[in-house]
């Protein structure tokens, strides 16, 4: 399923808010993508993972290096080009509704891409069925709750269809069924259009679904690799739940096996 | 200090517009000094539910008790509102984007200096709160917008803090925080909750945190009540919660599929980690 194509390369990437201050937010951090990873990146707040979203889209210039997207180096004049390759749900969807109904807002990105009315209304439809929001098209997005309005948040990247979505903690405000459907809706994307997907996440159950995980700490990558390897030697992150419970089994002094568990082996080891 | 729900029902409704009532003939008495999780499917009407207890969102229908003092429909006293306000502290979803001032000390201060508390203790007490939230003082006398995020949640929730409120109302405190910092803010929440007895009710999807945080639980749905019971006995129920389709704490739901792929029964409920370990080792199996 992933194909050999580069979609996102980032290379030696630098930057600062306050150019007065020595503090990097992002020091010198270079990572490659292909066409339909699921990438997740993780990392403790302050740790540059929103930054290095907002980076990716052209919300904010780098200091230093150079973000390339599908063959394309971002910059001033392609940054609009970019953007239809790429987009981004922020963490709280307060910070991107412009719509004073859910359909307008959805239809926002088509608008701004001259799509035909028709077509427009057929694709707001289906991006609002995908995330289950379809019988709330004449609403005001504002008067709707938190995870409702991340919802539509969600919709709107979805009606565009770019190659690449970014999903900065976009399901935070989710009830649990809510979010694996939608994590379900994404991996048949993936298949089906074989989109690339960027998730920075603190669900560590839902990074471990990804093909690789980024780890951040202070600015810099400070791993990249299977969720397995992560999980395995970084001791400093919340492991996924069976993980947790095989190293406090292990501290109590049962005999687990010495190595990272998924949940399936750790039920077998235990049914054994 | 009690909360008492009769009879709520409450909408948007706001000139001609008309919305679709947001919570219906809500019933429902949590006790001084309890700690209430509050679950259900987004747009169920929790977070509505939250307003109502500080008058931000006044019932159509039925009335609030928050200690002595009640919210009516025809509620047209400020004074109520304003002893309602000074005794339930809210904080909201994403409580840092209400961060304005220039320094995190006049933030603090604001609310205080706003019911009459002299500029001094105001900033005595602000003092106080932002250790009390496990920041260092010096964070004080910097712009709340130099901070990392989870940094400015703790800063909003101090604001809320130095109040001294008898009801503390959280709407998803840990949204969009590290697990560790979450796991600070809640222990955090808790330790105030038995230290101070402040009644406290807590918005969540996370069952982890209802399971290790909360006494009780309210599952709401389509802007009713439709269950309240101690964390025990809801986790008990599993066809109940499939029915609601709300999740189960890890602990517990590996638990069952244990059960059910080793043919075994655990001892007792697990509803967190070490509960499990120590059943796991109990019976053998590990």
């Amino acid at each position: 399923m992933v194909a050999d194509k580069t979609i996102i390369e980032v290379d030696n990437l630098t930057f600062r808010y306050d150019l007065r201050k020595k503090k990097q937010i992002l020091s010198a951090i270079s990572f490659s993508v292909k066409q339909g990873e699921w990438i997740a990146v993780v990392g403790d707040n302050g740790s540059g993972k929103s930054t290095l979203a907002r980076l990716l889209v052209g919300l904010l210039e780098p200091e230093n290096g150079t973000i390339t997207i599908d063959g394309i180096q971002l910059n001033e004049e392609t940054k609009w080009d970019i953007r239809k390759k790429i987009g981004l749900v922020f963490q709280n969807p307060e910070n991107q509704f412009i719509g004073t109904t859910v359909q307008d807002d959805v239809a926002f990105g088509l608008e701004n891409n001259n799509t035909p009315y028709n077509e427009m209304k057929q694709i707001v439809e289906e991006a609002l069925q995908l995330v289950e929001m379809d019988m709330y098209w004449d609403q005001d997005p504002s008067r709707l709750s938190g995870g409702q309005k991340q919802r539509v948040a969600i919709a709107g990247i979805l009606a565009f269809k770019p190659n690449v979505i970014i999903l900065d903690e976009a399901f935070v405000m989710l009830d649990p069924k809510s979010r694996n459907q939608l994590l379900s809706t994404l991996k048949q994307l993936r298949e089906k259009r074989n989109i690339t997907i960027i998730s920075v996440t603190h669900d560590m159950n839902e990074a471990a679904i990804a093909d690789r995980i980024l780890v951040m700490d202070d600015g810099t990558i400070i791993q990249d690799s299977t969720p397995e390897a992560v999980f395995k030697t970084n001791q400093q992150l919340a492991a996924p739940f069976p993980e947790q419970l095989r190293r406090k089994l292990a501290e109590s002094g049962s005999n687990v096996p010495q190595t990272y568990m998924t949940e399936d082996e750790m039920v077998r080891w235990l049914c054994k | 200090m009690q909360v008492n729900f009769k009879g709520v029902t409450a909408d948007y409704q706001i000139g001609p517009i008309r919305s679709r009532n947001i919570l219906h003939h809500v019933n429902l008495c949590l006790p001084s000094k309890s700690f209430t999780a509050i679950v259900g499917h987004t747009g169920a009407g929790k977070s509505s539910l939250l307003k109502t207890v500080n008058g931000l969102l006044l019932p159509k229908e039925g009335k609030i008790q928050v200690g002595d003092q009640t919210i009516t429909p025809e509620l047209q006293s400020k004074v109520v509102l304003k002893h309602v306000r000074q005794s339930v502290g809210m904080v909201f979803q994403f409580p840092e984007s209400q961060l304005f001032a220039e320094t995190v000390e006049q933030d603090i201060c604001f609310g205080p200096m706003n019911f009459g508390v002299s500029k001094e203790e105001a900033k005595k007490s602000a003092k106080d709160a932002i250790l009390n939230v496990g920041l260092e003082e010096a964070v004080l006398s910097a712009s709340p917008f130099s901070l990392s995020g989870g940094q400015q949640r703790r800063v909003a929730i101090a604001g809320v803090l130095v109040m001294n409120p008898d009801v503390l109302v959280l709407d998803e405190p840990g949204a969009g925080l590290d697990p560790q910092g979450k796991e600070e803010i809640l222990t955090l929440i808790k330790y105030l909750h038995e230290s101070k007895g402040i009644t406290t009710i807590l918005v969540t999807h996370d069952m982890d945190d209802v399971a290790r945080y909360a006494d009780d639980v309210v599952v709401m749905e389509k802007g009713k009540v439709v269950t309240y019971k101690p964390v025990h006995t809801f986790f008990n129920d599993v066809v109940q919660l499939h029915a609601w389709s709300l999740d189960l704490p890890e602990a517990r739901r590996l638990q069952l599929r244990l059960e059910e792929e080793a043919n075994v029964k655990l001892p007792k409920v697990c509803l967190t980690i070490d509960d499990l370990v120590a059943a796991l080792i109990e019976v053998g199996l590990a």
